[in-house]
């Protein structure tokens, strides 16, 4: 996965990584004199209104009620309260059980055995039979959703059930070693039937029986908000540990983009539960009565026009740019500083990302500037990375500085994704923002490697870089984790050390909780059926 | 607010009041209806004609946007087909068109939601403030302009003058957004005494109305101001102290109704442009209006929406004049053979 | 304009400020960016700094000198700003002027589209342009500037349509002149004035626009930088560094203010009201005077002067008295004074004016102090000129006749309109119950005249001020009106000062005529003399002279001008 959409998304990682670990943890309070279990605490004032009800924002009207068609964080969201998924990833990076109660995985198959007791929203038992034909939509060749080839790989895959053993299993066409953790994403959540038969229905979030998740959606208002109600028959939560608390009876959500006023509102006590981005999130540093926890949107990097004929199939070129850049000045006009430097195109929470700093070029400008000199540079950025797209103004600023004639494109992310991938002649770098909502180094490559736009790939720099492809198919055999990884590691070190790619720094935000209610991440991606009241 | 200054403007000394004097139509009420009518089909049709040209000339694809990230390009071309936009654009424009005879303006690119829908859920929210700060606006313009003029008649106080002018200048100069979140600063913020965003409750109205309504208070009570000078040179306010009236009710039967029409015709136009221009106001304030739907609708390139509230706004300006007009006539029939804008 | 520059009336205080702060900007936008741009536009390790005695308003996140930054970007908004107003003027009075020039249908047509246009919300409006355009300077002068002309465009046509029936305009028409010659050569010249005070206007329109294009994302992208874009910077930081806002919005602000007290204060020059000059009139404590026995006058005025203060005398010390029952006229040409001198004498003088005598009384009340407001409106009444005006338009006929009734005379409703019912049947007015149910629009000009007669004599007065009372009517209506008046004084025997600079009119009404002449009474004449042309003094002989002579009257310059 990988452009950043309008509003912030979220990365799922696989394996707890020493970086990410303060990142993993629970977000609650329980320790600050606010403990006493009473409803009324300083920590509220002006706004708590009733113990039965978490109120939160969200940042854009979801896009899509259905799981297929996900694209970004507020879509994810509003699926987690509303449907289950066969397993979920814990915040060890451990799969555990939700839909599925074993399962049981070789590189070309994986067998789910369905727990007893599901229902769906309208009463229908969730029975493996459901569970295929949800994910047979999602499989089909001609799927809706992104994710389908990060989950299942490019070949088709055969999905069948068996209601007497009540197991699913899935066949694949080729190793996929990916499958396991795909079943995690929101993408693979099952539809129940009455979801599968109304799809615009199901869209647009009208069928109230598509829903196998503990939520379902009692009011919509677009652009103002939406009401969930916790189901009274749902019992069948995922298998995390330690979830502590009671789920609430009622979520509230509400449409808010301004972080300033979310912030404000978090403050004020009309809000529980929220996540911000910006120097806002600076505010409640010290504040008692809230716990916060960073959790990376997308990782930034630069990637370049790699095609024929471009200026930056030189790689003295391109290492010349790295040379150019600062990454702490970079963090600090991206992020106002908040964000965390990375030393891959992958965010630290996606296993086998490169932790070795060493491969990364180091700034020198004084070299840089006897390549750049003179070099006419087209640079598209898009606005959403940094405030008003101050990370590709850094970048410019700098380069220009190398003394290189730079013209800076800032715009929107609509134009921006279309000019990259439309008009593949018109630009020569680029910031990209990867969100990589899937979470793989297949994700993470995707966008830089192998088959180009144009062609009918996903890769928008356009150079197909056999090297890393073979080195890609390699690890998908490997079942073995450090095997896998130090393939992975070899093809890191050509995209870094060739400055196919140039790391910078991550796109923080900071899920920000009140005391009193609590609400988990899973390496830097938060589950919303965690939240939970505490007090 | 570019329509503030147009009856601002026309109330500029030097200014006569032009219009259609003269024109005669047989029976008033006839012709105003007819040339009401006329013009309201007219501002539709075009309106359909405009949004629907200029909304496509907006940079990015729409099917890029609504695919989704990481859409392979044959996803992307199956949504372009399921959205319509691979077809020839005549073909596209007369689906438009048959759409809003039947008044279907069409289901939203990203959401898949109908159009109407996502304009009468955030339409009430719009209104609402729109129509609170209007009415607050003239409870507070139009003594305070009144009293400014009369206390500064005839070159009176040349101090509240200048500290009028000047007050006023100062405050309508601040960008909106910089009132807006001092407000937000102090009342919600510091004090606690107000919501700092959202919609929920009725106090949340208060401080998104006090920010929108700062501006015009200070560009009505101007316009007001000038005119109570206007209409105190007036003969009949001559006639009304020589029949030795006190001064309250020398500016309340004879002032006070003579501004009627010029605070109307301007409260019409000041409400339609905050129909949708309170765009800064309800970013601010997280305020679910028209307007931030219509920006968020641009950043999606989601055409039938930003074309069902172009037109939808557009067709609302057209009402308000309409209905400002028609109070005006009835209040004064003189007004049936002039428009609003002859003021 | 070299000459108006020089004057002093025009360096108004408002005037003053407004163009030394538009200077000061103006030097700011020339010479910030030629030696602060490194400050401004350098990225240096000193990032997000807050104020100190290095960076008065701290640093950004790329380590750049707010202060430099908001100075530097003065440029670029004054010249967006101006490009934006330009814009919009000049595409406005074009479109203006052509929607003025063309057909009735076109312009019917364009006048309607003009309409909804102006109603739009010209943000939306703007930002669908910008978004068209591309996010950019350029874009966002061109979607500002677009989104003015429409306003700009219907005041221009407004202008247009009262500069063309002006008499020149209308003279070279009839002599085939072509439309675009006249445009050109006639109209612009005249709409110039206020062309450029709302042009002022516009410019602050724009500047706040601009800046909320900004806001919303569609305005300047950095690189670049105006206001606006450093404001909406500063916006992440509102609430942990708000320092970072203060530069753009005292900026902003202070360009609005600049342009928009410059505005003021043209508009003021180019308005005669804002020029006068306030002038408490000292008034005399005794409200009323023990009239001496023996002075049977109703009304005396000694040595009576008017002036403005601090400025030439307009009257001069003149004497006169009327007894009851007595009919006085007082004739001279305009800026005789008479009419001074009748108000003077109703006790209604012009603000601006001083007015001082050695004796000015009405029956016992003393007209150089404040007398009983409800007396006064009993014992004197007043008659206008001009008729169209006198009457409130939004009020009925019947409200504004009774008011003295009811107020002053403690009548009510009922017992006011029967009164007034009676005194419009005297004057001869048909239907008069409906009358007083009208507006006063939808009575003639000699009907309206005649009512204000009725309201006059109504309250049984002792005086009747007539202020040229038959000048604005037609030669008919005049006689009608002129009837009234005799029978008034042949059944109640009123007394009355009646002001005409027409000799004929008043020869057949009244008793004692005088004759003013630059503030002086150069001839006092009685009814016998007048009537034998016993006249002496030659400016009374010219009046005479012109008698013959069928007055019109000044027939109004735009006939059919609205009312308001």
């Amino acid at each position: 996965m990988k452009q950043h959409p309008q509003a912030p998304a979220r990365t799922t990682g696989r394996r707890r990584l020493a970086t990410l670990a303060t990142a993993a943890v629970v977000v609650s309070v329980a320790a600050t004199g606010c403990t006493t279990g009473g409803a009324s605490s300083g920590a509220t004032a002006g706004g708590q209104v009733s113990t039965d009800t978490i109120r939160t924002v969200v940042n854009a009207d979801p896009t899509t009620f259905a799981p297929v068609e996900v694209r970004n964080a507020d879509d994810y969201t509003f699926n987690r309260l509303l449907f289950s998924t066969l397993v979920r990833r814990d915040e060890n990076n451990k799969i555990v059980s939700d839909l599925a109660s074993k399962w049981d995985i070789t590189p070309t198959q994986g067998t789910f055995t369905i727990r007893s007791g599901a229902t769906c929203s309208d009463g229908t038992p969730i029975t493996a039979g459901v569970v295929a034909e949800s994910l047979k939509v999602f499989a089909s060749p001609d799927s809706k959703s992104s994710f389908r080839p990060l989950v299942l790989g490019d070949g088709p895959a055969t999905i069948t059930a068996d209601d007497s053993a009540s197991t699913v299993t899935i066949k694949l066409a080729q190793p996929w070693t990916d499958l396991l953790q795909g079943l995690s994403l929101h993408a693979t959540s099952i539809v129940c039937p009455a979801g599968l038969k109304d799809p615009k229905g199901l869209t647009t979030g009208d069928v109230a029986g598509a829903f196998s998740g503990p939520y379902t959606l009692t009011k919509k208002q677009h652009g103002v908000g939406y009401t969930f109600t916790l189901r009274s028959d749902y019992k069948t939560w995922p298998a995390y540990e330690n979830i502590e608390g009671t789920p609430a009876k009622t979520i509230e959500a509400s449409v808010n983009s301004n972080a300033s006023a979310i912030a404000n509102e978090l403050l004020t006590g009309t809000k529980d539960i929220a996540n911000i981005r910006g120097k806002d999130t600076t505010r409640f540093d010290g504040n008692k009565d809230f716990s916060t926890a960073v959790i990376p949107q997308g990782s930034l990097y630069m990637m370049f026009n790699e095609r024929e004929g471009h200026p930056f199939t030189d790689p003295a070129l391109r290492k010349a740019v790295a040379q150019a850049l600062n990454v702490t000045a970079f963090n600090q006009a991206a992020t106002g500083g908040l964000g965390e430097l990375y030393s891959s195109f992958a965010h630290p929470g996606v296993p086998c990302s490169n932790k070795d700093t060493s491969l990364l070029i180091k700034s020198d400008p004084a070299a840089a500037q006897k390549v750049l000199a003179g070099v006419k540079i087209r640079m598209v950025g898009a606005q959403v990375f940094g405030p008003n797209g101050a990370a590709n103004t850094y970048v410019a600023e700098a380069l220009r500085a190398a003394g290189a004639e730079i013209e800076l494109r800032n715009v929107d992310v609509a134009t921006w994704s279309t000019e990259l991938t439309q008009k593949i002649d018109g630009w020569d770098i680029t910031v990209m923002g990867g969100i990589n909502a899937g979470g793989t180094m297949n994700g993470a490559l995707s966008t830089v490697v192998g088959i180009p736009v144009e062609k009918g790939g996903l890769n928008w720099g356009g150079a197909v870089n056999q090297p890393v492809v073979d080195l890609e198919s390699k690890a998908m055999t490997q079942t073995d984790t450090t095997e896998r990884c130090s393939t992975y590691q070899d093809a890191q070190k050509i995209m870094i050390s060739d400055a196919h790619v140039i790391p910078l720094s991550s796109l923080p935000s900071q899920v920000t909780v009140r005391s009193g209610f609590a609400m988990h991440t899973m390496n830097g991606q938060p589950d919303e059926s965690t939240m939970r009241i505490t007090k | 607010m570019t329509s503030s200054i147009a009856v601002e403007a026309s109330r500029t000394p030097g200014v006569a009041a032009g219009g259609a004097g003269g024109r005669f139509i047989r029976h008033p009420w006839v012709g105003f209806s007819l040339r009401r009518l006329g013009g309201l089909l007219l501002s539709f049709v075009v309106l359909t004609v405009v949004t629907f040209l200029i909304v496509p000339l907006i940079p990015g694809d729409p099917a890029v946007i609504a695919a989704g990230d990481g859409a392979s390009p044959a996803q992307i071309a199956n949504v372009r087909a399921e959205l319509g936009l691979d077809l020839p654009m005549l073909t596209q424009f007369l689906n438009y068109v048959s759409g809003i005879l039947r008044l279907d303006m069409g289901t939203s690119f990203v959401s898949g939601e109908r159009v109407s829908t996502l304009i009468f859920t955030r339409f009430p929210f719009t209104a609402e403030i729109a129509l609170l700060a209007i009415v607050l606006v003239l409870l507070i313009s139009v003594p305070l302009g009144m009293a400014v003029a009369i206390l500064t008649r005839g070159g009176r106080n040349k101090w509240l003058d200048h500290g009028f002018n000047f007050l006023t200048s100062l405050i309508y100069s601040i960008p909106q957004y910089v009132v807006g979140t001092l407000l937000v600063v102090v009342f919600a913020v510091t004090l606690r005494w107000l919501p700092a965003a959202g919609a929920a409750t009725l106090n949340s109205l208060v401080l998104p109305t006090a920010a929108l309504m700062l501006g015009p208070v200070c560009v009505i009570s101007r316009i007001v101001r000038r005119e109570t000078a206007v209409v105190l040179d007036k003969d009949y306010v001559r006639t009304a102290r020589g029949w030795r009236l006190s001064a309250l009710r020398t500016n309340a039967r004879y002032v006070l109704p003579n501004l009627v029409t010029t605070t109307l015709t301007l409260s019409g136009l000041i409400l339609a442009a905050q129909l949708g221009g309170a765009v800064v106001i309800e970013t601010v304030f997280a305020w679910p209006g028209l307007g931030q739907g219509i920006v968020n609708a641009i950043l999606q390139r989601d055409y039938p929406v930003i074309r069902g509230i172009i037109l939808v706004l557009g067709l609302l300006a057209t009402l308000i004049i309409i209905l400002v007009d028609l109070i005006l006539a009835i209040i004064d029939p003189r007004n049936l053979g002039a428009t609003s804008n002859d003021v | 304009m070299m000459s108006r520059l020089r004057s002093r009336e025009f360096w108004t205080p408002a005037m003053i400020t407004g163009a030394a702060l538009l200077a000061a900007l103006i030097l700011i936008a020339v010479i910030a960016p030629l030696t602060m741009t490194q400050a401004a536009e350098q990225l240096t390790p000193n990032a997000a700094l807050g104020p100190s005695a290095e960076h008065w308003l701290g640093t950004d996140d790329f380590g750049r000198d707010l202060l430099a930054r908001a100075l530097v970007a003065t440029r670029l908004t004054l010249l967006m700003t101006a490009g934006a107003a330009a814009v919009s003027v000049v595409s406005g009075v074009v479109i203006g002027l052509a929607i003025w020039l063309s057909g009735r249908r076109v312009r019917e047509v364009a006048l309607r589209i003009l309409e909804t246009a102006v109603a739009y919300p010209s943000l939306i409006f703007a930002l669908v342009i910008a978004a068209v355009l591309e996010p950019g300077v350029s874009s966002a002068v061109i979607a500002i500037g677009i989104a003015g002309i429409p306003g700009f465009a219907r005041i221009t046509a407004n202008l247009a349509s009262s500069v063309s029936s002006s008499e020149y305009v209308v003279t070279a028409r009839l002599l085939g002149v072509s439309p675009v010659r006249i445009a050109a050569r006639h109209m612009l010249p005249n709409m110039a004035e206020p062309l450029l005070i709302l042009s002022a206007t516009v410019f602050a329109l724009s500047l706040v626009e601009i800046s909320a294009l900004s806001f919303i994302g569609l305005g300047v992208q950095s690189p670049q930088y105006d206001f606006g874009r450093l404001l909406n910077d500063s916006l992440g930081a509102l609430y942990t560094q708000p320092v970072e806002a203060v530069g753009p919005s005292v900026m902003i602000a202070l360009t609005g203010l600049s342009v928009m007290l410059i505005g003021d204060a043209l508009a003021a020059h180019a308005d005669p009201r804002a020029k006068r000059s306030f002038f408490r009139r000292v008034l005399q404590r005794n409200r009323t005077i023990t009239v001496p026995a023996g002075d049977t006058a109703l009304v005396r005025a000694e040595n009576l002067r008017i002036s403005i203060p601090g400025g030439p005398q307009l009257v001069k010390g003149i004497t006169l008295a009327i007894n009851p029952g007595e009919v006085v006229a007082l004739v001279g040409e305009s800026g005789s004074g008479k009419s001074l001198t009748a108000m003077a004498i109703a006790g209604l003088p012009s603000e601006d004016l001083a007015v001082e005598a050695d004796l000015l009384r009405v029956g016992e009340m003393n007209m150089l102090a404040a007398p009983d407001q409800s007396r006064l409106a009993r014992d004197i009444s007043i008659v206008y000129q001009d008729p169209g005006t006198t009457f409130n338009p939004s009020l009925r006929m019947g409200s504004q006749l009774t008011e003295v009734l009811r107020t002053h005379l403690g009548l009510g409703g009922t017992k006011a309109r029967k009164a007034i019912i009676d005194a419009l049947t005297s004057v001869n007015i048909t239907e008069p119950a409906h009358r007083l149910r009208q507006h006063p629009h939808e009575l003639s000009g000699g009907m309206r005249q005649r009512a204000m007669i009725a309201a006059s004599i109504v309250t049984s007065p002792k005086l009747i001020v007539a202020d040229e009372p038959t000048t604005a009517l037609d030669v008919t209506v005049q006689a009608e009106v002129l009837r009234q008046f005799r029978r008034i004084h042949r059944e109640q025997g009123t007394a009355m000062l009646f002001i005409s600079h027409d000799l004929a009119v008043v020869e057949a009404l009244c008793d004692t005529i005088l004759v003013m002449k630059s503030g002086e009474i150069v001839e006092r004449l009685t009814s016998a003399q007048l009537a034998a042309r016993d006249v002496h003094h030659p400016y009374t002989k010219a009046l005479l002279a012109a008698i013959p002579t069928l007055e019109l009257g000044p027939v109004p310059a735009t006939a059919g001008v609205a009312t308001p």
